[in-house]
């Protein structure tokens, strides 16, 4: 028999499919981080209609991703990093979009905390954007989305948050107690072009105390 | 006839020369392709939910994105150890190119030319030339080995 096909690599390879299905099990139970985060919650008016008319090439790259994303700072943090082709970068830097869908929502009332964001497996991905930004408007973190915070009525804020990649817009409001992080746990999908995956982005909203807000 | 016996062995000493080729660029580009598929595969087990934004829409009407995620994942994994333990190399390589293009058409379909796309070309390209590289050759020298024999052996 060859050595390209030497019962001892057959064997490995036969381990191998096995730890992969053993990975894969455990990885189908690890919590989603759209779903695990609190804060703005999820719209399913905004997943179904965020395709604008012009760009039905960007229908497959947030499937997961509407409604999962909110942001904030003291007054208005906007961000363009990088506009695609075919869109203009001034426009998205200055204005909320017209042609996406838009969304809104209210952050869990106080006393729905959860546990620690210092407890979650994101926490050190998790960077702060409200009340303290953390990050530079320009850092690459935040590749991909525009957000606004307007100060709303009741100790509130109204946050709105663009996604730059299908133009589409959500607002939520929070209490100005609470703190607002984004969480990007791979920096690889953020290119020069903008977000190519919104699956491994989130938004979490927590107390003063640090814990999870919403569902 | 000495200068037969020389040529001869001259002959077989050029065929042997032209049937073992270097092998660091082959092991270069086979350890490569297997680390970039095992690391993804790996990630792609361990939370399939953060990549189910490269499943196209249109795949992903018809199953659910984290069992996508889930299989190609598990596929990304076995075929980098393949890779890694050299099993197979001439139909290994080829279903690593065939992975990577699949990558570099669903990065394509989801999020258009950007510069995710051209780094994962790289990585296709890297494929490409272990899987060019696996090509069986040996057998062909041998038999042009033999063919060479025969002239000299009738003589």
């Amino acid at each position: 028999m060859s050595s390209e096909r030497a019962p001892w690599k057959i064997t490995a390879v036969s381990l191998a499919a096995t730890v992969g299905v053993w990975l894969g099990v455990m990885g189908s139970h690890a919590p989603r981080l759209n779903l695990a985060v609190s804060g703005v919650t999820r719209q399913s008016a905004a997943r179904e209609s965020r395709v604008t008319p012009d760009d039905p090439g960007r229908r497959g790259a947030t499937i997961d991703g509407a409604g999962r994303r909110a942001a904030a700072t003291g007054h208005k943090l906007e961000r363009s990093r990088s506009p695609r082709a075919g869109s203009n970068g001034d426009r998205e830097r200055t204005t909320t979009p017209t042609t996406g869908s838009s969304a809104t929502t209210a952050v869990a009332a106080p006393g729905a905390s959860g546990p620690l964001l210092s407890d979650m497996w994101y926490a050190s991905r998790a960077h702060e954007i409200y009340p303290v930004m953390t990050v530079a408007p320009s850092d690459q973190i935040l590749t991909g989305f525009q957000i606004k915070v307007r100060p709303g009525g009741g100790g509130t804020e109204t946050v709105t948050v663009t996604d730059l990649q299908d133009n589409t817009a959500q607002t939520a409001t929070i209490s100005r107690d609470n703190r607002l992080y984004f969480v990007e746990t791979r920096l690889g999908d953020d290119g020069a072009d903008g977000e190519t995956n919104n699956g491994d982005d989130g938004f979490v909203v927590t107390d003063t105390q640090g814990r999870i807000l919403g569902p | 006839m000495a200068m037969t016996d020389s040529s001869s062995r001259t002959r077989r000493v050029a065929s042997s020369v032209r049937s073992v080729r270097p092998v660091g660029p082959r092991v270069v580009a086979r350890l490569g392709t297997a680390l970039v598929l095992g690391l993804f595969g790996y990630w792609e087990l361990t939370g399939p939910s953060q990549w189910t934004g490269y499943v196209p829409q249109a795949i992903a009407s018809y199953a659910s994105p984290v069992a996508l995620v889930l299989l190609h994942g598990w596929v990304l994994f076995v075929l980098s150890v393949a890779a890694l333990i050299d099993l197979m190399p001439s139909i290994v390589s080829w279903i690593a190119v065939a992975m990577m293009t699949e990558v570099v058409a669903g990065l394509l379909l989801t999020s258009g030319d950007t510069s995710i796309l051209v780094r994962d070309v790289g990585v296709l390209t890297l494929a490409l030339a272990w899987a060019l590289d696996c090509r069986p050759t040996t057998p062909g020298d041998h038999d042009l080995v033999g063919k060479q024999r025969s002239p000299v052996a009738s003589r």
